[in-house]
This record gives structure tokens, C-alpha cells and sequence, in this order.
């Protein structure tokens, strides 16, 4: 059960973070050399492990249980909210599909146009490596300090959920080189969104002092009516909006 | 400094999407406290179910609104589309 609870939605989770930190440092690798940004991204992944270190571990030590539970609930809930929103915007095509082929054209175009040095250490290429890795994985931190931070068993199989994303991303990035625009980064956040949601409901009701029945299998209803709400959610947007996919393609 | 302040609105961000949403879910969450504090004999799943209601409409009303907006922009004159 804590493998599921923690591990799978921070997988899925970073997964998608990891492809869009992927595509900008692929276009930076193709257009200013691999060294510099191989170097940043790395760099940006320590400073995620110190940062997931100290917090997890401050939640999972110093935090008391009803509290932890309303925080990491209502943080959960606001975050999983958000992702559900915007994917339903997408379906319903009113916000316009995360497109990666498209988003490394537009980074080797940027790129090229700023020049690059030969001689010297490629700084532009390590702090935009940095930045886009520090950034996208700023996400994956907050997912797995929030799923993590039930307990140190939980805080593990989240990091080590999150991590197996990040070999996942890497290997195929390595063997592809190419955008890894097949992936289906919709489907995938709104899958995260709703377990998000689904937690953050859970969990904030507990740390009011509210006992589930069937306790964690009351996971399971919670979860089923997110996937109704946003079914009805997108079928009324299609309803209110049937010009959304005009929309979206004007609004890319 | 710029990569700082990067960080700070997507810290923000991971949160903050739509004003709505996170206002709602929070007047969710204050009116689940109180039935808890002042109704001690309500049960417990009934809290539940409607704390997930709140949560709900405060998400359909987001849309809804994305909507209207999404609509606005669809019948605006090509010419004014930004």
C-alpha cells in the first residue's frame, strides 16, 4: 500500500516534469554542445535531493500527525486541483496541447541566435540547463515531499519513485534523441491530478478529525468521483465551448 | 537573480493556477472545520462527501468560467485576437 500511495503517482508525476526538463536541455545539447548542459541538469538534481532532504524529513520528523495531515492535505489538494483543471482545459481543447516538438523548435531557434563561445566554459548552456531542470523539478520535489512526508518508508518509495522517472526519461532521451513528444503528457497529469486530489481530500478531512469509513480503501470512491467530476467537467465545456480547439490553436 | 525570481513564481505557481479554485478549496477546507468543531455528532462520511462537494464546485466554476472566457476570445473579430 505505501508503494502505491507514494511510488506510483510520484513515477507518473515526475515522469512528465522530467520529459519537459528533457526537452530543454536536448535542444540545448544540440545547439551549444553536451557539457555544459549535462553539467547543469545534474547540478539542478542535487540541489532537488538537498531540498527534498531537508524538508521530507523535517515533515516526517518534526511535524505533528493531525497537522501534518491538514498541511500536506490542503497542499495536496491545491496542487492536484491545478493539474486537473488544466488538463480538463485541454481536453475540452480550449488550452492547447503541451506540444514538445514544437517547444524544442522554438529552444534551438532561441539558442542559436545567442551565439555561442568555443573557447571558454559554456555558462549560458549550464544555467539554462540548470534553470529548466531546477524549475520542472521543482514539481517532482513537491510531489514526493508531499507523498513522502507520511513516514520515512513513504518518503522512500516516493524518491524512489520519482527517481526511476528520471532513469526512465534519461534512457530513452539517450537512445532517442529526439523530443519525447509520444508521450501522453495529458492523460498522465490529469492520472496525477486526480490521485493528487484524491489524497489531499483524504488526508485534509483526516486532519480534522475525520475517521474514513473502510479508512484507506475509502481511497478508492474518492478517487472514482474525481474521474466523474472531471468527465462531466470536460463534456460541459464541449457543451459550453464547441469551438474550443479554434481556441486553443489560436492561443499557442 | 532572474533564475531567483523563476523559482519563487513557480513555487507560486505549483499552487496557484486559477484565484478561484484555491479560494474555493480553502473555503472548503474552513467549512469542513467547522462542522467538525461545532457538530461532533455528524457523521463522519457526510463531513467527507461534502467537503469533496465544495471541492467540486469550486472546480465546475473555474471551468465555467475558463469557459466563458474561452468563449469571449472564439467570437472576438480575428483581427482583435491578441
Amino acid at each position: 500500500m505505501t508503494l502505491v500511495i507514494a511510488a506510483i503517482p510520484a513515477f507518473i508525476g515526475s515522469l512528465v516534469e522530467f520529459v519537459e526538463a528533457y526537452t530543454i536541455v536536448l535542444a540545448i545539447g544540440v545547439t551549444r554542445g553536451w557539457r555544459a548542459p549535462l553539467l547543469g541538469a545534474a547540478a539542478a538534481v542535487v540541489t532537488l535531493g538537498v531540498l527534498v532532504a531537508i524538508f521530507g524529513v523535517t515533515l516526517v520528523n518534526v511535524i505533528d500527525e493531525h497537522l501534518f495531515e491538514l498541511v500536506v492535505g490542503t497542499l495536496l489538494l491545491l496542487f492536484g486541483l491545478k493539474w486537473i483543471r488544466k488538463a480538463i482545459l485541454r481536453y475540452a481543447g480550449i488550452v492547447a496541447i503541451h506540444d514538445e516538438e514544437l517547444i524544442f523548435q522554438r529552444e534551438v531557434a532561441e539558442l542559436k541566435a545567442q551565439g555561442q563561445s568555443l573557447d571558454r566554459f559554456d555558462w549560458i548552456g549550464f544555467l539554462a540547463s540548470y534553470k529548466a531542470m531546477l524549475l520542472e523539478g521543482l514539481e517532482v520535489a513537491f510531489i514526493v515531499i508531499a507523498l513522502g512526508a507520511a513516514g520515512t518508508d513513504e518518503l522512500l518509495a516516493a524518491t524512489i519513485g520519482a527517481s526511476a522517472a528520471f532513469v526512465v526519461v534519461g534512457a530513452l532521451g539517450a537512445v532517442i534523441r529526439a523530443p519525447l513528444s509520444r508521450v501522453p503528457e495529458n492523460t498522465l497529469k490529469f492520472t496525477v491530478g486526480v490521485m493528487l486530489c484524491t489524497f489531499g481530500v483524504f488526508w485534509a478531512a483526516e486532519g480534522f478529525g475525520v475517521e474514513w469509513p473502510g479508512e484507506a480503501l475509502a481511497l478508492f470512491p474518492i478517487f472514482g468521483a474525481f474521474v466523474l467530476l472531471s468527465w462531466m467537467g470536460v463534456r460541459m465545456l464541449n457543451l459550453l465551448v464547441p469551438g474550443g480547439r479554434t481556441v486553443a490553436r489560436r492561443t499557442v | 537573480m532572474g533564475v531567483l525570481r523563476s523559482i519563487v513564481q513557480n513555487v507560486i505557481g505549483l499552487i496557484v493556477d486559477d484565484g478561484l479554485v484555491v479560494l474555493g478549496a480553502i473555503v472548503a477546507l474552513l467549512v469542513t472545520w467547522l462542522l467538525t468543531s461545532i457538530g461532533p455528532d455528524i457523521p463522519h462520511l457526510l463531513i467527507g462527501v461534502i467537503l469533496f462537494l465544495l471541492v467540486a464546485v469550486s472546480l465546475l466554476a473555474s471551468l465555467l468560467r475558463a469557459a466563458r472566457d474561452a468563449h469571449r476570445h472564439a467570437v472576438e473579430p480575428p483581427g482583435d485576437a491578441a
